[in-house]
């Protein structure tokens, strides 16, 4: 109850009708939705921020993860990864812990939470080390890590628990009526405590920045997105950043699309920021307007975002984005790149990939999937001037706070495009958005690109492709101990994706012609970036030398 | 360190044991996982094969050892068969955390190179430090406390070959509470009176204690018929999974790997009912 007045009754503006805000969305979430009276809000066409906040998700996870913290380093992965704000980290002080839980009476309830903490080296033996040699320069020390599972959010994707990995620290179990109010309490507990301490949240590491509760809210979850949705955990990766360099002095204006869909599911909002819905084709015309008011009123530090599919972006408003860069008005643009309609129903784009299989690109007798190459839309943003342009991906973790950043500070226009996953139309696991996305951009089905118009004179100057495994090769090649090379192509990253599969025989061979054409693009595109980028291709140089011999 | 029968106590002898076991299983060559692989081009925007190959060979002692054990930790974290093959020699036993430091050290003094294979092919020799060596041994749950009683129960009702294995499983506080050394030391007699050991079902005997905290019998029953329950009741929903395109429903469950697609979740839960079932039968 009233989470919504816990995470904005500071901030309500004279109209807002908080209470009325909660009634709402007590009234949907206890089934009484339907009963509600009419709501001036709706009237409006205004949806009050963060109520996603309160929504209770927790009907709908079969499993939900079980955390074995002695196992856990406090690598904020699994924070990060999550697309619905429902695993989080926290640091405690030893004595900040035992104040607390000396408050619970349960002694075995309170051994139970003591056993979510351990001492990580990042967070305790980093700090109390030092500490211990020279307690006056480090009066800081060590501090205490837990993870914690809001069950009202989870829907039981698995993500963390991939993300994880070998780290072994969490494990998916099974939900009943038995463990549900443990995470519950659990939870509870970590509301109840302070939040971490600024001097344990490491400015080397920026996956830190999901320690800061501020940064959190900036999405609260509660969506309607997909188990596992690629988007989901790249918007709160965005806004967090985004936060973390300007507060709350930013706004968003959202192209219809799957992003718009989930984040507002009345009365269910999981943002704080104020944002609009604009149509598929003219957000990147309404966030102008926005930006013109805003500098005519002197918020020309304000930032604002346009978020939309590769739908919205390069296909139905693709006229509107290019108008926008060639303003070189200050405004950032985020493409949440699925290669496909995900919100209507799976229609092909642009942006899908050659052999994809999707509704309008379906795969048969006469067609193979889609026939038409794949839309680059970053070499496109790039040919706009002075406009600032990165794909990524959300589970690079480094490179893509790396280019929010830098995006944020850029005086102008920025694109960044990112690869996300859709599981549905991918035809993936709900817990494969982060490897999915790892091995698109290893594949060269994806690469990483940074352009940068402030970095130099010449084109290769400007533009980056670090972060790409093997920049100077075709093909990632993996050699195993006894030296038998396998290059991990477009197909190696293919045939992982049921979008793809109708191309492939039982034994994992391509059996048409339409997706080695893909792989041929895929060549063609990572050739193509690394001329513009000045990378000498050792592969393609090679096959030159031999055939002129 | 004298051993008495109940003591848990490693003598100088097992400790001896205990760290050559550790040394060479320490020494393994290892592939670099994906995930390290990952680490190393994200945080490190190491690229080609010889920055990475770089990067192994000569910057991780410059690393702190918080991001040491970032990086690295995946791979000195002992899996499943590691630690059953140290839980039947030493299942039994317990490493305090002091142990393991001073085995940490001692062992850090023997510079004991892993070979890390690099996905180029190349090796990487990769210098084992002491956290890196606690990690392992903390994995292993050695270090962690095992109730006497739970152990003296072990050592009395169940089979030698089981015991080592169910030693390392049993190291839970849960355990410092004694309804739950109640509950397990029931099952254990009634697994006894019904000759009905196996690996699986003390596993998941151990699993379900630590994860639906049973008060006693009565309540593990319920508890157990909740679960097959909720086990059957997503495997009836299974089929619901929301793709928009039938030719990729259709195929998902295929050679696509799925882990909420019918088929999977079908053999997963249909697994979990059987275990549930067979441990209700203990119960009785």
């Amino acid at each position: 109850m009233n989470a919504v007045h816990d995470h904005l009754k500071q901030k309500f503006p004279d109209w807002y009708d908080g209470d009325r805000a909660q009634g709402v969305v007590d009234g949907y979430n206890n089934g009484a939705g339907s009963s509600q009276p009419a709501d001036e809000f709706v009237a409006k066409s205004i949806l009050p921020a963060s109520t996603g906040a309160s929504r209770d998700f927790s009907y709908i996870a079969p499993e939900l993860p079980e955390l074995n913290s002695e196992n856990c380093v406090g690598c904020m992965d699994c924070v990060t990864n999550c697309p619905d704000t429902a695993i989080l980290g926290k640091v405690v002080m030893p004595e900040t812990l035992e104040a607390e839980l000396a408050k619970i009476e349960d002694l075995e309830y309170r051994e139970h939470v003591r056993a979510q903490f351990s001492e990580t080296r990042k967070y305790y033996t980093a700090h109390q080390k030092k500490h211990d040699k020279d307690p006056e320069n480090n009066p800081t020390e060590g501090g205490l890590f837990g993870i914690f599972i809001d069950p009202t959010k989870c829907k039981g994707c698995g993500e963390c628990v991939v993300v994880c990995g070998d780290h072994d620290a969490l494990k998916m179990v099974k939900k009943t009526s038995d463990n549900l109010p443990n995470y519950l309490s659990d939870f509870g507990f970590y509301r109840s405590l302070p939040a971490s301490p600024l001097t344990h949240i490491n400015a080397k590491d920026r996956r830190d920045i999901m320690l800061k509760p501020a940064a959190i809210k900036q999405y609260s979850g509660g969506a309607g997105s997909c188990m596992g949705c690629g988007e989901a955990s790249v918007l709160r990766q965005v806004f967090a950043m985004t936060h973390e360099k300007v507060g709350d002095r930013y706004g968003i204006v959202a192209s219809t699309g799957c992003n718009t869909v989930y984040a507002s599911t009345y009365p269910y909002n999981p943002y704080s920021a104020p944002w609009t819905n604009s149509l598929f084709e003219n957000g990147p015309a309404d966030a102008m307007g926005i930006r013109a008011l805003w500098d005519q009123r002197g918020n020309e530090d304000w930032v604002i975002w346009n978020i939309g599919g590769d739908g919205a972006m390069m296909d139905i408003g693709m006229n509107a984005l290019s108008r926008l860069l060639a303003s070189g008005m200050n405004v950032k643009v985020l493409i949440l790149d699925t290669q496909v309609y995900s919100n209507t129903g799976g229609q092909q784009s642009t942006a899908s990939y050659t052999g994809q299989e999707s509704k309008m690109g379906a795969h048969g007798k006469a067609h193979a999937g889609k026939m038409e190459k794949r839309k680059e839309i970053a070499q496109i943003a790039m040919m706009h001037p002075n406009t600032y342009v990165a794909q990524t991906i959300g589970s690079q973790t480094t490179h893509f706070y790396k280019v929010i950043e830098r995006a944020l500070e850029y005086k102008g226009p920025a694109v960044i495009n990112v690869f996300t996953t859709c599981q549905p139309e991918h035809g993936v696991a709900d817990d494969m958005s982060a490897t999915q996305a790892r091995n698109a951009v290893k594949s060269r089905a994806f690469p990483l690109l940074i352009f940068d118009p402030d970095g130099g004179p010449l084109l290769s100057d400007r533009l980056s492709l670090e972060g790409n495994p093997s920049p100077k090769r075709d093909w990632v090649i993996e050699k195993d101990a006894a030296g038998n090379e396998t290059p991990y192509d477009f197909l190696s990253w293919a045939r992982t994706e049921g979008r793809f599969r109708k191309h492939f025989g039982k034994d994992g061979e391509p059996k048409d012609l339409g997706i080695l054409v893909a792989k041929e693009d895929r060549l063609d595109n990572w050739r193509l970036l690394q001329q513009l980028a000045g990378i000498e291709n050792e592969d393609f140089v090679a096959a030159l030398k031999a055939s002129k011999a | 360190m004298p051993t008495t029968a109940t003591s848990t106590t490693p003598s100088i002898e097992e400790m001896t044991t205990f760290r050559e076991a550790l040394i060479e299983a320490l020494k393994v060559p290892r592939s670099m996982s994906g995930q390290v692989f990952n680490t190393v081009t994200d945080t490190y925007a190491c690229s080609t094969e010889e920055e990475i190959r770089i990067f192994f060979t000569s910057k991780l002692a410059e690393l702190e050892e918080y991001e040491l054990d970032l990086l690295l930790s995946p791979q000195f974290t002992a899996r499943e068969d590691e630690k059953k093959a140290f839980a039947s020699t030493f299942g039994l036993q317990q490493f305090s955390n002091d142990t393991v430091e001073f085995l940490a050290k001692d062992i850090q003094n023997e510079k004991i190179i892993t070979p890390i294979t690099l996905n180029s092919g190349d090796l990487a020799e990769c210098l084992v430090s002491d956290i890196l060596v606690e990690r392992y041994i903390s994995t292993l749950n050695l270090n962690k406390t095992i109730e006497p009683e739970i152990i003296e129960l072990i050592k009395r009702d169940v089979p030698q070959h089981f015991q080592g294995l169910l030693g390392l499983m049993s190291r839970d506080g849960l355990y410092q509470f004694e309804k739950y050394r109640h509950v397990y030391a029931d099952l254990i007699g009634s697994m006894k009176a019904q000759n009905s050991f196996s690996e699986e079902i003390l596993t998941f005997m151990v699993d379900t204690i630590r994860t639906y905290k049973p008060q006693n019998l009565s309540d593990l029953t319920e508890k157990m018929d909740r679960l097959i329950t909720s086990c059957t009741d997503d495997m009836a929903r299974a089929e619901e999974r929301g793709y928009h395109h039938h030719e990729l429903k259709a195929g998902a469950a295929g050679n696509i790997h799925d882990a909420h697609e019918a088929i999977e979740v079908r053999a997963q839960y249909a697994e979990i009912i059987r275990k549930a079932k067979a441990l209700q039968a203990v119960c009785v």
